[in-house]
């Protein structure tokens, strides 16, 4: 490089304000000797030239090599440039910026260009003239299109009070010396723009913290804020080229742009005005981005949106920005306002735009690929909305008044469960669903509090959120997923596809909580692998064409903050959904197979391969341990089962085309679904390049999960997987992907290849998407996704709500899929499950482990079944089982009517409700949860084994403690008269019965409950009391949440808002980088 | 470069047969177990015989007697527990009566030994029914009524039913033929009865929806529900809500029947009924009562058990009963049956073809022999339900002996095809000890033997084993100096069975 000898310069005396262009220069193409030749053409005299030549960053190092020919060539053209070659490109206002410390003076005036302007050789000289003339502090020339320099490019800029930029003229507007009036403008274009040198020292400059996009907008206005003047000179011309995206893709951004406009408003506009100002763009943003979907234009006004609310989390940044400025206010607002258009730029613009379409001349400029671009926007906006408002239509009935309570549907708000109760339950060291148990309770109950103070309290909205909202979940995970595509769609037809599939409204239809969740989840979790893989579009689009590379699946490289912020987010969606169904880790551990198996036939690196399969594995290992204390309930000679909410269930006999149609009967039409296993098929003889390794890992996806649902469905695996609603989730992603590959080769290839045999297939697959849809119309009529109009839940409604007898339990048992709690296996046919009585509610979802008192329940049923008894009541009269429900589907399983048949033959228990859906019998001979015992009951309490209760029957003398709370919370106080307390919860020690303050010692009663012997009569109170542990634990895991969800959210992010650009230092490589351009005027 | 081409395309061929393997992995797992499965889902199907038995290794075991007339001084009724274990048997008895609430107590019965409680509870009502509930599977029950017109020995049910059968109800000459309708459960029970006679079938509108009040028992006297004087009667009772005990008790007073008798009911058709004890002999009046309450017409073979298997197979004999009627079969009129003893086989042939447990498949027939002896004008009339299918057994008990005062005898009928060898024991103080002389007993195939008990052991439990299936009836003395013998099936073990339906669970995992 060669710099200009500066020391001791003196500028060419002159009546003339000597001039400095600055200009940034990076990347530049042939163009740019247009420019060069132009500012060399100058007829100004005092003109002198600071060029900032960017360089490349390579390894970290600066590559100056290009700059260096860039600086020989300047010199050629300007020999007196100065040139100062920059490490990276830190942004064309801070490089400017720099004027300040390299030109000394202030009566000079500097012309900030871009490096694609081309002047006239009189602009300077007309500008620095109009300067003058118009005691202008700003002037901005007349822009014109660098190819054609009869259409006009810019003639300044107004803005409306929401930023909203007004560019004056219309699109490709041809300059017939319309505008050509010296006039005031907001602002002018920082492409050129000469300002006084002592106003620019006096700003300070251009923002810091705007690099690039609105530099000029936010000095100008703070420029009118000061007093100064901006005009524009149309008399001054300069051609712009303006195709910076072509050169930097990766630094110009919609929400770049809308950032730095929503900083520009809110720190220049007055505090009076600004609230009204921000609500004004917040209600602005939200009607473009609607209009957006359908105008295409959508990511920009999504941008706008998302610029404005993020005002909140600028207000740090906001408000020392405004103490900065605060010193140049010195014109009142209501002036700065009568500069800026009234109502909106952006509709005015609208207005403008559609005149000018009007003109075929200009019509016919119009960009061809923008039209097909907003056109592919625009249809994938109306598909979207359409398929939302299918999903809505169809969940009408949920939306409006809640879903029915069947299956694991249990109501989240039912009795007086509140989020304050739910949270009660989550900190109390007693697990109380099902018999109960001492240990940590799940972390849903405690997601659940925390959900329910969200929603304002509001159980039954969060349950519906939670419903209907993991249909719109799965089908944005499907679409973030497909982004792999790079084409909008394939996304939609993959993120369509796998809301189509039936799979999620027949979990709904039967209340299939658990498969639900994991259904929305799962889409995420292969997106987060395919992002920890760097199986990104962007890895594989041609930076200079800007097209899709075709070839082998490439993945760029994962830096470890991304890795970790994607572990992290794995974790708290796994996390998240394994607190409600843990079984979505068995199915994500093995999709994690199936997708790692898929990958490597398909050649993707095995780097990528390992940082996928090394962040699904952490992903799953921490998904267990945010998930403690409750996970430790996993560590169990019965983990599997556990896990996968195994039900033992040998043979399901469900059949390959129920798996294969993703229906299990409830919803009409599913068999159309198997139309998409056309796709797996189309995409895997068609695809190629990187196309076939999504096509290999749908197929591996839908075919291996799909045989592993026919071996478990027949019973021949020597374990249990979870249930095919669970399981068949891998099946949906695939076909989505299957799909979605599909739609991306025949879209993509349409245009460049001519038809073959391809083609021929490709003609079946919009049919095949069509089939897919069909049973998602078939089903939206309905309200409810078919879910049955009378439930189990329902009919409980006549059982006794706290009744004066006592607190007492129901007993569920028969088929497992008909039970509406958490169940035990008790055969390969019968489960069961037991509640405190009152309204089911969400806290039975979770069943605690398998206990003692499972045992005795266990006991007693089995000798039900087998017909060894018939006095099952007083076997379970130990367990305070009142009421024993047998819920029975349309077509009864044998084994479901022989448990009735075997209840029917039972002494003790009293038929209360026979009908063909349910049979609900009472047990004559229970006691209540707690109640003191009669003599011969506390002597048969001390015995253990069910043969001594079949000749005793056990008699409560009175109930205690009557309430609505679970054993764990009995917060009343009741008299007593003196006797044996039975408590039917599982002996702890950390039970404590206090008589007048006198603490009982607890006992084990029957084997597996608790007792306390209290000869004396007083007040009693019972508490379980919880570990200091537990609390500890507790904070601990609400940290560990808290920090993972930081990590995940990338809060990083804000703060690189946050960071002042100035501490960016700008490195300069040039070797004079500190001498100096003395810029002050000599007279004559 | 060729190297890394020919890697590909192995790597695409490897990937695509993955596949292709997978996909016809998924239909032949889908082929292949369904047929699996319905083997295993035939196994699944459940089967109980529709007779008392004695559980053997449960924890704990039921009874439900018939029931006992209550009001005549000169009728005592008894209840025997017999526990054939080494610990002591608690459980609880419960009175069920047609006019009291019901009574419990608790009972204790000593190892190795028989306890008998008096079936009223020394109380008076029309009618008693007794419930036993015992902390074992081991020990039976029965229930005996001491009757001036001869002494009954009845068994008692394991579990209630919705629907009984009686094939046998003779109300000629005045005879007395009750009904007593036992509800043990808290809940009413709703039932509707309708007979058969001569005439066909009758179903009064006050015979529909006869409430069984909880914990009670109820008598029908058929005489008074418009059956008088009928030679041929059987009853039907069906539930419509809820399940009962239907017990009979029947005193025949003329037309060649005389004496006492009580038994419990069938709870179920079957396809095959066996009786042990069949005689052709002077003065023996032998009648196969078959009944066939379903809706279609039913036709049985009747085999006889006389020693050849070929001869049993070679020559049946076969009715046909018409749906909802009775068929009675004299076989002292048959000429192809030689004097002497023999066992009796009635199958029912409609579906001849079903290999799965007929009890399963469907309702077939119900079959009780009367056998009335006579002599010197005195005549003793039994009546005997048979062994339904899938009874016969291995072992055998006896809980009540064979003496009411008398000697009696066991009968034993081969129910296969291949010899066998008996051991009779008697349950004493010193545990099961086989009879002196009966240790080795031979029986050949389709055989019956008559085999006499002495005194000695005469009052004891008695154990019949058998290295094969036999079915065992009892012949005791009517008692009371009375003419005749009255028959009553041993009761079967039913321990095998109880293996294989626990099999069926997972239980052991817990």
């Amino acid at each position: 490089m060669s710099n200009a000898k500066l020391d001791g310069l003196v500028l060419e005396v002159t009546s003339a304000p000597p001039v400095v262009t600055a200009m940034v220069v990076h990347e530049p193409g042939p163009w740019f000797d247009d420019v060069l030749a132009s500012l060399a053409s100058q007829d100004y005299p005092t003109l002198r030239h600071v060029f900032f030549l960017t360089t490349p960053v390579v390894d970290s190092q600066p590559d100056t090599s290009a700059a260096q020919l860039l600086s020989n060539k300047i010199q050629a053209v300007l020999p007196d440039a100065i040139m100062r070659i920059v490490e990276g490109n830190p942004g064309f206002g801070p490089l400017i910026n720099e004027m300040q410390r390299i030109v000394e003076g202030d009566s000079g005036l500097f012309c900030v260009m871009h490096d694609d302007v081309a002047l006239q050789p009189s602009t300077v000289r007309l500008l620095v003239e109009e300067l003058f003339v118009s005691n202008a502090s700003i002037v901005g020339p007349k822009l014109v299109q660098w190819d054609n320099p009869t259409l006009l490019k810019s003639v300044g800029f107004g803005i409306d009070r929401c930023g909203e930029i007004d560019p004056l003229i219309e699109p490709n507007e041809r300059d017939q010396e319309q505008h050509d009036s010296v006039r005031d403008i907001f602002f002018v274009s920082s492409a050129c723009m000469l300002v006084r040198a002592d106003l620019f020292r006096e700003l300070n400059g251009f923002c810091r913290e705007i690099p690039f996009f609105g530099e000029d907008l936010e000095f100008c206005w703070r420029a009118h804020l000061s007093g100064a003047r901006v005009v524009v000179a149309p008399s001054a011309v300069a051609r712009h080229r303006e195709l910076f995206s072509s050169r930097s893709a990766n630094i110009v951004s919609s929400s770049l742009i809308a950032r730095h406009r929503a900083r520009t408003v809110t720190t220049l506009t007055s505090r009076f005005r600004f609230p009204l100002v921000w609500l004004q763009m917040l209600v602005t943003s939200v009607i473009e981005t609607v209009v957006g979907v359908f105008s295409g234009t959508f990511r920009e006004s999504l941008a706008g949106l998302r610029a404005t609310v993020a005002i909140i989390i600028d207000t740090t940044y906001i408000w020392r920005r405004r103490q900065e400025v605060r010193p140049f206010r010195r014109v009142l607002a209501s002036d700065i306002g009568k500069l800026q258009v009234k109502g909106s730029a952006r509709l005015t613009r609208f207005i403008r735009h559609r005149r000018a379409i009007e003109s075929s001349a200009i019509a016919s400029s119009t960009e061809v690929k923008k039209f097909w671009r907003q056109t592919s926007t625009r249809s994938s906006g109306i598909a979207m909305t359409v398929i939302f408002a299918l999903i809505l239509i169809g969940s009408r009935e949920i939306i409006t008044n809640g879903s029915r309570i069947v299956g694991e549907f249990l109501p989240f708000d039912s009795g007086s469960i509140t989020s304050g109760l739910l949270f009660e339950l989550f900190r109390s060291g007693w697990w109380s669903s099902g018999f109960g148990q001492a240990t940590a309770n799940p972390t849903g109950i405690g997601l659940l509090a925390l959900g329910g103070y969200l929603v304002f309290g509001n159980l039954a909205l969060l349950q519906t959120l939670m419903i209907v909202g993991s249909i719109f979940f799965g089908f944005f995970g499907m679409w973030r997923l497909c982004g792999a595509f790079a084409n909008s769609r394939a996304r939609l037809v993959g993120a369509s596809i796998y809301v189509a599939l039936p799979l999620g409204y027949d979990a709904i239809a039967r209340g299939r909580f658990s498969a639900l969740l994991t259904i929305a989840a799962l889409p995420w979790v292969f997106d987060i692998l395919r992002r920890a893989g760097g199986l990104h579009a962007e890895g594989r689009i041609d930076p200079t064409t800007n097209l899709l590379i075709s070839n082998s699946e490439k993945s760029i490289g994962v830096g470890i903050s991304r890795r970790t912020q994607l572990i992290a987010g794995l974790v708290l969606i796994l996390g998240l959904v394994s607190a409600f169904a843990p079984a979505i880790l068995v199915v994500t551990l093995i999709g994690l197979l199936l997708w790692f198996v898929a990958s490597v036939f398909g050649g993707t690196p095995m780097r990528s391969i390992g940082a996928m399969s090394f962040v699904g594995l952490a992903g799953v290992v921490g998904s267990l341990l945010i998930n403690l204390p409750w996970s430790m309930n996993f560590i169990s000679r019965q983990w599997w089962q556990l896990l996968t909410s195994d039900q033992s269930v040998s043979e399901r006999g469900i059949g390959l085309s129920a798996l294969a149609s993703l229906d299990f009967g409830n919803l009409r039409g599913g068999f159309f679904v198997l139309g998409a296993y056309f796709c797996v098929v189309c995409s895997l003889l068609v695809a190629n390049s990187w196309r076939l390794v999504w096509a290999l890992r749908s197929a591996f996806l839908v075919i291996g999960a799909l045989l592993l649902a026919v071996l478990d469905d027949r019973g021949l695996l020597p374990f249990q997987m979870p249930e095919p609603s669970i399981l068949l989730a891998l099946v949906a992603v695939g076909l989505g992907l299957a799909c979605a590959t599909c739609v991306s080769i025949f879209s993509e290839t349409a245009l460049s290849k001519s038809s073959d045999w391809r083609r021929s297939i490709g003609l079946l697959v919009p049919v095949a998407i069509l089939l897919t849809f069909l049973p998602t119309f078939l089903n939206v009529a309905d309200g409810r996704w078919q879910q049955p109009d009378s439930t189990v839940s329902q009919l409980l409604a006549q059982l006794p709500d706290n009744p004066e007898d006592g607190n007492y339990r129901t007993l569920f048992v028969g088929d497992n899929g008909l039970l509406p709690v958490s169940t035990n296996a008790l055969t390969s046919f019968v489960s069961y499950g037991v509640s405190d009585d009152g309204p089911v509610n969400i806290v039975s979802h979770w069943a605690p482990q398998y206990t003692a008192m499972n045992l005795l329940a266990d006991q007693a049923l089995m000798a039900l079944i087998s017909n060894d008894t018939v006095r099952v009541g007083r076997l379970m009269s130990p367990l305070a089982i009142r009421y024993i429900v047998v819920p029975l589907s349309s077509a009864p399983s044998a084994s479901a009517l022989d448990l009735v048949d075997a209840l029917s033959n039972q002494l003790d228990l009293r038929r209360l409700y026979f009908a063909r859906d349910l049979v609900i019998f009472e047990n004559v001979a229970w006691i209540p949860i707690i109640g003191v015992l009669d003599e011969q009951s506390a002597v048969a309490s001390q015995k253990v084994g069910g043969s001594a209760l079949i000749v005793q029957e056990l008699q409560s003398v009175n109930p205690l403690f009557v309430d609505d709370h679970n054993v764990a919370s009995k917060s009343s106080r009741s008299s007593f008269n003196g006797g044996t307390v039975h408590v039917s919860a599982l002996f702890n020690e950390h039970w404590q019965l206090t008589i007048d303050g006198a603490q009982i010692a607890p006992r084990v009663a029957f084997g597996a409950t608790t007792a306390f012997d209290a000869p004396v009569a007083g007040s009693a109170e019972l508490h379980y009391r919880t570990s200091v542990l537990r609390y500890l634990l507790l904070l601990i895991q609400a940290f560990v949440w808290l920090a993972l969800l930081i990590i995940a959210a990338n809060v990083s992010r804000f703060r690189v808002r946050f960071r002042d650009v100035s501490s960016q230092s700008i490195k300069l490589l040039s070797e004079n980088a500190d001498q100096v351009l003395k810029s002050d005027r000599q007279d004559k | 470069m060729i190297f890394a081409l020919k890697t590909q395309r192995f790597r695409k061929i490897a990937v695509f047969l993955i596949l292709l393997a997978g996909v016809a992995g998924i239909i032949i797992v889908n082929q292949v177990s369904s047929a699996d499965q319905d083997i295993l889902g035939a196994d699944r199907s459940g089967f109980k015989i529709a007779m008392p038995s004695v559980a053997g290794s449960t924890a704990t075991s039921s009874w439900f007697c018939p029931g006992v007339p209550g009001q005549d001084e000169n009728v005592k009724s008894e209840i025997i527990v017999a526990n054939p274990t080494q610990t002591p048997i608690t459980g609880t008895i419960t009175w069920l009566s047609s006019d009291n609430p019901a009574l419990s107590t608790t009972l204790i019965v000593d190892p190795l030994s028989r306890r008998v409680f008096d079936a009223t509870s020394g109380r008076k009502s029309k009618f008693f029914s007794a419930t036993v509930e015992l902390d074992s599977g081991q020990a039976s029950v029965e229930q005996r009524i001491i009757h001036p017109a001869g002494n009954s020995l009845a068994l008692c049910a394991n579990e209630a039913s919705d629907r009984w059968f009686f094939a046998d109800g003779f109300t000629g000459a005045e005879s007395l033929f009750d009904v007593l309708l036992t509800n043990p459960f808290q809940d009413p029970t709703v039932v509707d009865l309708s007979f058969v006679t001569v005439d066909g079938k009758r179903e009064p509108a006050s015979l529909k929806g006869i409430v069984l009040p909880a914990q009670s028992v109820t008598g029908i006297s058929m005489g008074e529900q418009g059956a008088r004087n009928e030679a041929v009667l059987a009853v039907s009772i069906r539930a419509t809500s809820g399940r009962f005990i239907a017990g009979k008790l029947q005193h025949f007073l003329g037309r060649g029947r005389l004496g006492f008798t009580s038994a419990l009911g069938s709870p179920a058709t079957s396809r095959q009924w066996w009786f042990a004890s069949g005689e052709k002999a002077a003065g023996v009046d032998e009648q196969l009562v078959v009944f066939n309450p379903t809706d279609t017409d039913q036709s049985v073979s009747i085999a006889f058990l006389t020693g050849s298997a070929e001869l049993l197979l070679r020559e049946p004999l076969v009715l046909t009963i018409p749906a909802g009627r009775v068929t009675t079969l004299s076989t002292t009129n048959l000429p192809a049956i030689t004097n002497g003893r023999y066992g009796i086989l009635v199958s029912s042939i409609t579906s001849d073809f079903v290999t799965k447990n007929d009890d399963v498949s469907g309702e077939f027939v119900v079959v009780e022999q009367v056998v009335s002896r006579t002599s010197e004008k005195k005549t003793g009339t039994s009546v005997v339900l048979g062994a339904p299918a899938g009874s016969a057994s291995r072992v055998w008990t006896l809980p009540t002996g064979v003496a009411t005062g008398e000697v009696g005898s066991i009968v034993v009928a081969n129910a296969t095809s291949l010899d066998t060898k008996l051991r009779i024991s008697t349950i004493g103080p010193a545990g099961a000890v086989p009879i002196d002389g009966l240790e080795q007993v031979s029986l050949g195939s389709a055989a019956v033997i008559s085999i006499a008990i002495p005194q000695s052991a005469a009052e004891l439990q008695i154990l019949v084993e058998s290295e094969i299936e036999v079915v065992v009836q009892r012949e005791v003395s009517r008692g009371n100096k009375l003419f005749g013998l009255s028959g009553v099936l041993a009761l079967p073990y039913r321990s095998s069975m109880f293996t294989e339906n626990k099999s069926g669970t997972k239980s052991g995992d817990k």
